[in-house]
């Protein structure tokens, strides 16, 4: 069963998107860690998932441009993508388009096409 | 509004336990509920002209989060990327901290006195010298409103020099020349409101997916919707707006005036015009040996006869039958049209904005909710800052020109002037006041928050012209928070407070005034540009080039400027003498005209019983009818429908040089990109230039995906790689402008010829020829 990530529902009128697709599901963006996004970094001057985790770089992502094109995959969990629901938050941030916030990183492949070790 | 800790620890009680639920690792997150409470600020994005309302999360004086603002009237709780990374860019390491000055050829460290009395004593010496126009201002649509109207006071009525200009003249002065020509007045009448009522779309140059993404997402949820809007695409490269448009057009770069007459053609022909709107609130202009002739309609009708869809399409390169479906669509009103630099960038920006303007006017597609031409804006505040405030060579604050006796009087009483300060000729706008720098005949510029070093077109001359050093090489004093390609060239280096550093004002694209706290510290001695200038005026005054105490005197802070401004817009067309200090602390931004203390602020313009000024004051006019219109503004109160010509562009290809390059954005970046490259996220989303060439020229010339191109014009040449990908029209090519060294520097390629009429340069055309490197 894919995990489900959900914000909060006191997160109504949030939009700190980390936890709705945060990068430690699997469909993660592979790559090193840049000093600042560190999660010691992380705390040390921002708040707990105060960015919106970056897309790996694959034909899918590349060429979705509507949210229709996103939730092809992540509101059914096709092709292992992480099911996002992005609950609680307001009505009108579920008619933007995923890349308004979610940008997408060259050459990072999604987790589930590292294989196992590699 | 604050939200208090209780708050937070409420989310992130409830995300930990979702996380766990989901079996996330998430353990640093009680770190977060043991530091100090956090805060959260209204406030304004920083980036583009939307003027989106966010809330920051500020712990002490330290910025901890961003998150859109849910209670914004007009953009909801939308934000982008950009500014959701707005913490990590603010906070970044390659922020200025110190005062620096140049010292045999390398800039050193200095004291702020030490900067601040070289760069007065250079600018008075100057001006004893040569008079008060041997030196400028280069202001900036991204310093605070009170900041660029000091700046203009200053020099206009202090100094008393007219070579006041900012880099609004690079992106928006075609469509304030369209809104002047056409309606009298600056500014669009309309506002985001209108994206919920209209049915139908029309993009013309704007890459609104990118440029302004909560704009985009706004108008893709009017797709979804039942009542589904339809959406016209203009711009000879396919952008990702293409996903959601029901037709796209990509004419000839240059030629669009065709492709708006030969829509307008149709509609006239096919009687789709509001003849009873046209009859009462519209006249037809064409320039006629150098003077606007009225023609009326039938003159017009007689014009557009060259027109005619199949003779439109020989011109524009759209299919005739696609100019037919889009005048039809484009009738299906309520109408709104959008456009950003693919029509101001132009030799003939103004013209091209015309034709927008005139195909609202033919349908009286204006004023009605839904119904409406906007012309979107690039930064935070050029309308607010920049354009309202007059803070450009030729017009003075709220509506007046220098031109005009009584608007230089009234502003010359206002600003307790001796008559005849202000000087009666325009100054040197953008391109030939960087021209008269190269000429040594401006000694001392002043560069506020902005980088012209990079984002001037024909980059080389103007950069040589700031940088190169030489005997009596004028004086660059240049103010920004990130180093740029304009810093490196500074005599004096001053760093800037930024953003939530410091309190102000931002105006944004709908005449929304949004005030912006100061809620963190700036890092080093950054100070605010409004510290800057006041300390600046201060010092010019003892030196006797400033009258004594025509600022010092007057103003302590923001504050006290903000009266002014009020003051200044007394009785004129943008009237917000109720928009008053206390208002805009406490309320999301209020659209003006805003006359009196408990007026909500305007919707619509022009419009009976939504415009206040209809209602009172000089402008009033009690006979009209609820929901009728009124040009008020405007010469004989009626809007102009303009027969203007075709013109090719100044640098059209040819055989050595056959490609069309046009300049453009991506989402991740934002114009000279210092600051969005500041952000690891966004620097790696784009980590560096590209030239975007259709499959078929590519083949031609041998490119594959990723090599390396030269890009040459006959002003200089860059290198980046190619991205073989079929956006743009096949002999066009593209290139986003961000990044800055040597080899991605576009503008060392493009062209800073300008339309004659706004004097905003073509970006978007020039020559040039490809190769693989």
């Amino acid at each position: 069963m894919k995990p489900i990530y959900l914000i909060g529902p006191t997160a109504a009128a949030i939009l700190i998107l980390g936890l709705a697709c945060q990068t430690h599901g699997s469909g993660e963006a592979e790559m090193a860690p840049l000093e600042s996004d560190t999660v010691e970094a992380a705390f040390t001057d921002f708040a707990a998932f105060a960015f919106p985790p970056t897309l790996p770089d694959d034909d899918s992502h590349r060429d979705s441009w509507t949210r229709t094109d996103c939730l092809n995959c992540h509101e059914t969990g096709i092709q292992d993508a992480p099911v996002v629901t992005h609950e609680g938050m307001p009505s009108v941030l579920l008619t933007a388009k995923c890349r308004s916030c979610h940008v997408l990183i060259p050459g990072s492949v999604p987790r589930s096409m590292i294989p196992e070790g590699g | 509004m604050q939200i208090h800790r209780r708050d937070f620890v409420k989310l992130s009680a409830a995300t930990t336990a979702a996380a766990v639920a989901s079996g996330s690792a998430l353990s640093a997150r009680p770190k977060t509920e043991s530091k100090d409470d956090i805060r959260w600020a209204k406030s304004v994005c920083r980036f583009c002209g939307t003027g989106c309302g966010v809330q920051l999360g500020v712990s002490g004086r330290h910025l901890v989060a961003l998150r859109g603002d849910p209670e914004h009237p007009t953009t909801k709780g939308l934000v982008c990327a950009k500014a959701l990374f707005l913490p990590k860019i603010i906070q970044a390491p390659e922020r200025l901290r110190y005062p620096r000055i140049r010292s045999r050829g390398k800039l050193v460290r200095a004291t702020w006195d030490e900067a601040m009395e070289l760069t007065a004593e250079r600018f008075a010496s100057a001006i004893r010298e040569h008079g008060p126009n041997s030196v400028a201002y280069y202001g900036s649509g991204q310093a605070l409103s009170e900041e660029s109207y000091l700046a203009n006071r200053l020099f206009k009525g202090g100094i008393g020099t007219n070579n006041v200009e900012g880099n609004p003249r690079l992106c928006m002065a075609s469509a304030v020349g369209g809104y002047v020509s056409t309606y009298g007045k600056d500014e669009p009448m309309g506002c985001y409101d209108d994206i919920e009522h209209a049915k139908t779309f029309f993009l013309i140059g704007s890459n609104t997916a990118e440029c302004h993404p909560v704009i985009f997402d706004q108008i893709m949820a009017r797709r979804r919707v039942g009542d589904r809007a339809n959406v016209i695409v203009v711009d000879p490269r396919r952008s990702p707006v293409g996903t959601i448009s029901d037709i796209y057009l990509q004419p000839i770069p240059g030629f669009d005036l065709a492709l708006l007459h030969g829509m307008a053609q149709v509609i006239i022909a096919e009687r789709k015009y509001d003849e009873a709107f046209v009859k009462k609130n519209v006249q037809f202009k064409a320039v006629v040996d150098g003077t606007p002739k009225k023609v009326g309609f039938d003159g017009y009708r007689e014009f557009m006869q060259d027109f005619t869809p199949e003779k439109a399409a020989k011109i524009c390169g759209v299919p005739a039958q696609d100019i037919v479906r889009a005048a039809r669509m484009f009738v299906q009103g309520p109408t709104m049209s959008f456009w950003t630099m693919g029509l101001n960038q132009r030799i003939t920006g103004v013209w091209a904005n015309n034709l927008v303007h005139n195909l609202h006017l033919l349908t009286g597609q204006i004023g009605k909710p839904g119904a409406t031409p906007f012309s979107l804006t690039g930064q935070p505040n050029a309308c607010g800052g920049v354009r309202d405030t007059g803070s450009l060579c030729h017009i003075l604050p709220y509506g007046r020109v220098v031109k005009k006796a009584e608007h230089r009087e009234q502003i010359e009483k206002l600003w307790g002037c001796k008559p005849g300060t202000i000087q009666a000729k325009p100054g040197l706008h953008t391109i030939e006041m960087f021209r008269a720098l190269g000429r040594d005949e401006v000694q001392a510029m002043l560069v506020l928050t902005t980088n012209p070093g990079h984002s001037l077109p024909n980059a080389t001359v103007h950069r040589e012209a700031m940088g190169k050093p030489r005997k009596n090489k004028p004086f660059m004093c240049v103010i920004d928070a990130y180093p740029t390609r304009t810093t490196e060239l500074a005599d004096v280096l001053l760093p800037a407070a930024v953003w939530a550093e410091k309190a102000g004002v931002f105006g944004m694209s709908e005449r929304r005034y949004q005030y912006q706290p100061d809620v963190i510290d700036p890092p080093g001695e950054s100070r605010s540009d409004f510290d800057f200038l006041l300390d600046f005026a201060g010092r010019l005054e003892g030196k006797g080039v400033v009258p004594a105490g025509f600022i010092s005197a007057k103003f302590k802070n923001a504050d006290d400027v903000w009266e002014e401004m009020c003051e200044a817009s007394r009785d004129t067309a943008y009237d917000f003498t109720g928009m008053t200090r206390e208002r805009l602390k406490q309320e999301r931004g209020l659209r003006w005209p805003t006359p009196t203390e408990d007026h909500p602020g305007t919707a619509r313009r022009f419009v009976k019983g939504e415009d206040p000024l209809l209602d009172s004051g000089p402008y009033a006019n009690p006979d009209l009818k609820p929901g009728e219109l009124e040009f008020y503004a405007a010469p004989d109160k009626r809007a102009t429908v303009w027969l203007r010509p075709i013109k090719p562009p100044a640098e059209p290809p040819d055989e050595d040089f056959p490609f069309v390059l046009s300049t453009g954005r991506v989402l991740e970046h934002w114009h000279t990109g210092t600051m969005t490259r500041a952000a690891p996220e966004l620097r790696r989303a784009q980590p560096e230039a590209y030239v975007e060439i259709h499959p078929d020229d590519a083949q031609g010339l041998g490119v594959n995906n990723g090599d390396m191109v030269r890009i040459v014009s006959r002003r200089g040449e860059a290198k980046m790689r190619a991205k073989v990908i079929p956006m743009p029209r096949p002999g066009m090519v593209f290139v986003p402008f961000h990044w800055e060294d040597d080899d991605s520097l576009i503008n060392r390629v493009t062209l800073d010829a300008y339309d004659p009429g706004s004097k905003q340069p073509e970006f978007k055309i020039c020559a040039v020829r490809l190769a693989k490197a």
